[in-house]
């Protein structure tokens, strides 16, 4: 059977404010999935959800079709890294994985295997409350690993790591797809999933509000853009929205033209005589993809609530 | 299973917790050495001190209406009255709450055969109680119950070589055997006789921190009928009581020694009155000897307290309870192997700990004064001793485990820690404090309760500490249930609530 995370029309609410409101999504394998939402936006809520540890007030979270609490041995299905911090300061980075191990009859053995795979072998019998936070990270995705799992889960795993463990959980999460394993890694910031996900699932207000490529996702928000480099913005920037455009002023020397097309653009430059040293299609980051879908997300969820 | 292996790597690999665990052990040695060590007894000072034929502490005062037999010989009587006597009842009327009798301290009238009429010499009795029905008792020690008649009933004793046999009867004419006694040294020349004895009453009163005991002497009466003896005699009944000896130092007592003491027999035909004064029995000292050497349970119980809270709260400090539950989603099972193993640990560590204190401290207490004959000597091999000490592991386990069950519901170490305290030691203060025997019902509900496990000796009114007042088996059932309803509590609750 492949594996797979499935959410289906999954909503939790805790003391009435609602986390995630009928949510559904399904991570396939061999891809990573990027989980993004602000801060709040029930990413957390999610992935307890799927871990069995918080119950749905309704709906559906499924790991290989089952709920998890169903799983035999469930380190052997999911890895997760949900909190580095969760772990006893007084414990050896060993002990900590052997209790795991040991709790899903996992030989001792794979204790020092996923240390080594995680960069930690040397430091295995020092107490984990001397660890610093990018230490406690790897210490958690050798936790996550321990059972080889297929589906992998990590919250945030990038925060408090210095530049090489970043660049080190990219290669990381890339190896764990190309084996063919569901890897889902949720993050607040989109530019950190930009060189590493395949796909996107975009949760807002516990909402859906995109699941879909990388690919598709920059494409959409920078349809119809285009950016002109000039010495003479200003007077650039007045012709141009005389002739009905949208125009912003971007970083250097550029302005963004919306509701144009680019020979038009060049045209109308040209017989204004407004020299510009650079015209192109306008490629927006994933950031400000992701800016331009959150603000509609809470746009739209704040017009709903002021039309009840 | 492989919960359990969890949970035990757990608890052995975080330091502080074995460190803790080592310091209960360490505490109740240690208190238990210093308890004993600041503790001191006169009891075997005591100037009317008598040892009966085992080497035991014994009381022996009783009316004796007796004549010299010689070899096998069967004696009857009939029973027709036992009363307290009339100038007793004038006296009651202390202070306190009357401490219950058993069949060592009830009014009694029978027969007995005994080796003389020197206080502690051995004997064999058949006797009706106030209340306690009928009774064979012989030696201060053995204790036989027969029907639980009283009033008026028909006793008969018999002596066939070194065995003694007693049987009772309603009408006289058809006997059950009560049972038999071969008592350690009647030589074949005895008395035997009618025979009458009256505890002291005691009143005891409790409150303000400690306990006091009064009483007054007691004094019954009973009426005998159709006396037989066979083979027959040509002795008469002769009066004697028997009493316990006054020590030289302690010259005639003003008031109740020299008072003139009333006939022990009053002979008008057919019919005999005996009147009796004292007990005859063991005279065992309410103090413990097994309990006064493990008093360091209660410093021990402090630190096992600590660490069974904190295995339960750890798991929420941090969130740490997602990994355990994500690693083992049946979370009756990890509250199960949690309690598993802390339980293990905390017995294994308790059993030690009572068996090193009790090794330690029994020689220190003996030092001062707590030593034979007027307290018997415990040796680790006394089913007492071994139900003692295994009973006090158990219910120093009981409380560790209501400590995880306090933690996992509260989930904070703090206040987990001080209810569980709390829980232990307000109802200790509020029952030395209370007055009567209303400590009995605090001790019956709280986890106070199970100290008295502690004790090898039967529960007693008589004692300051209030847990002497139940006996083990409630003690450690009290703790058994707090620790059975904080568990289902706890996993009721691990059940509902998001981890």
């Amino acid at each position: 059977m492949q594996p797979s995370l499935e959410v289906r029309d999954v909503t939790k609410a805790y003391r009435g404010t609602v986390a995630v409101d009928r949510l559904s999504f399904q991570v396939r394998p061999g891809e990573v999935t990027g989980f993004v939402g602000p801060n709040g936006a029930g990413k957390s809520t999610t992935m307890r959800l799927l871990l069995g540890l918080d119950a749905p007030d309704g709906g559906d979270a499924l790991v290989n079709g089952e709920r998890y609490a169903r799983l035999d041995r469930p380190l052997t299905h999911v890895g997760a890294l949900l909190d580095a911090d969760a772990v006893h300061p007084s414990r050896r980075a060993r002990d900590h994985l052997l209790w795991l191990a040991r709790s899903n009859r996992l030989p001792d053995a794979r204790v020092g295997e996923v240390l080594d795979q995680v960069g930690l072998a040397s430091v295995g019998r020092k107490r984990v409350g001397g660890f610093s936070l990018g230490m406690r990270q790897r210490l958690g995705i050798a936790a996550a690993l321990l059972g080889d799992p297929p589906v992998v889960m990590f919250d945030e795993p990038t925060n408090g790591l210095d530049p090489d463990g970043i660049v080190w959980i990219r290669e990381l999460v890339r190896t764990l797809a190309s084996q063919g394993r569901v890897v889902l890694v949720s993050s607040h910031l989109m530019r950190e999933l930009q060189d590493t996900a395949d796909r996107l699932v975009v949760i807002g207000r516990g909402r859906l509000v995109a699941d879909t490529t990388v690919d598709d996702l920059l494409g959409t928000v920078s349809r119809d853009q285009v950016e002109v480099v000039t010495p003479h913005r200003s007077e650039a920037t007045t012709v141009l929205a005389n002739a009905g455009a949208r125009v912003t002023i971007a970083g250097g020397d550029g302005v963004v033209v919306e509701g144009l097309p680019g020979d038009r653009v060049a045209a109308l430059l040209g017989t204004a005589g407004i020299a510009f040293t650079e015209l192109r299609r306008y490629r927006a980051s994933l950031e400000e993809a992701y800016m331009a879908l959150t603000r509609d997300a809470v746009e739209f969820a704040a017009a709903e609530e002021d039309g009840r | 299973m492989s919960a359990v292996r969890a949970e035990w790597t757990k608890l052995r690999s975080v330091p502080r917790w074995v460190a803790t665990f080592l310091g209960a052990l360490v505490l109740t040695v240690g208190l238990s050495a210093l308890a004993a060590s600041g503790s001191t007894t006169d009891a075997n000072e005591h100037p009317d001190f008598v040892t009966g034929p085992h080497g035991d502490a014994v009381t022996d005062g009783f009316g004796f209406a007796h004549q010299a037999v010689t070899g096998d010989t069967t004696m009857t009587v009939h029973v027709t009255g036992l009363a307290r006597a009339a100038t007793e009842r004038a006296e009651s009327g202390a202070p306190g709450t009357a401490v219950p009798t058993t069949p060592w301290t009830d009014i009694a009238a029978g027969i007995t055969l005994k080796a003389g009429t020197e206080a502690g010499s051995s004997y064999v009795s058949v006797l009706l109680t106030g209340s306690h029905g009928v009774r064979l008792q012989g030696d201060f020690t053995h204790d036989v119950a027969g029907s639980a008649a009283h009033g008026d009933r028909w006793l008969r004793l018999t002596r066939t070589g070194g065995t003694v046999t007693g049987y009772e009867s309603a009408d006289g004419t058809s006997w059950t055997r009560i049972g038999a006694l071969t008592p350690a040294a009647i030589p074949p020349r005895a008395e035997i006789g009618m025979a009458v004895s009256a505890a002291p009453v005691l009143h005891v009163s409790r409150g303000g921190g400690g306990s006091s005991v009064g009483g007054h002497p007691g004094r019954a009466s009973a009426t005998f009928e159709d006396v037989t003896l066979e083979p027959a005699t040509d002795g008469t009944w002769q009066g004697t009581a028997v009493t316990m000896p006054t020590p030289a130092d302690q010259p005639a007592k003003v008031g109740g020694s020299t008072a003139p003491t009333p006939r022990v027999l009053t002979a008008s035909g057919d019919t005999s009155t005996v009147t009796g004064s004292g007990k005859v029995g063991p005279q065992r000292p309410d103090d413990d000897v097994v309990e006064g050497a493990l008093l360091g349970v209660v410093a021990g119980l402090m630190a096992l307290i600590c660490v069974g809270v904190l295995f339960g709260t750890s798991e929420y400090r941090r969130g740490m309870i997602r990994t355990t539950f994500a690693a083992t989603p049946r979370r009756g099972r990890v509250l199960a192997a949690k309690a598993l193993v802390l339980g293990g640990a905390a017995f294994a560590v308790s059993l030690v700990a009572v068996v090193v204190a009790f090794v330690v401290a029994v020689p220190i207490l003996q030092d001062h004064g707590m030593a034979p004959p007027a307290f018997p000597s415990p040796s680790l091999g006394d089913p007492a001793v071994v139900r003692a000490l295994v009973l006090a592991a158990l219910f120093m386990t009981g409380v560790t485990l209501v400590a995880l069950a306090v933690g996992m519901l509260l989930r904070r170490t703090a206040p987990a820690i001080t209810l569980t305290i709390v829980l232990l030691v307000l109802p200790l203060v509020a029952g030395t404090i209370l007055p009567g025997t209303s400590p009995r019902w605090l001790m019956y509900t709280t986890l106070a309760g199970g100290l008295a496990t502690l004790r090898a000796q039967p529960p007693t009114d008589t004692l300051a500490e209030p847990w002497a007042l139940i006996g083990p088996g409630a003690g450690i059932g009290v703790v058994a249930s707090y620790a059975a309803v904080g568990l289902a509590l706890a996993w009721w609750q691990l059940r509902r609530r998001d981890a």
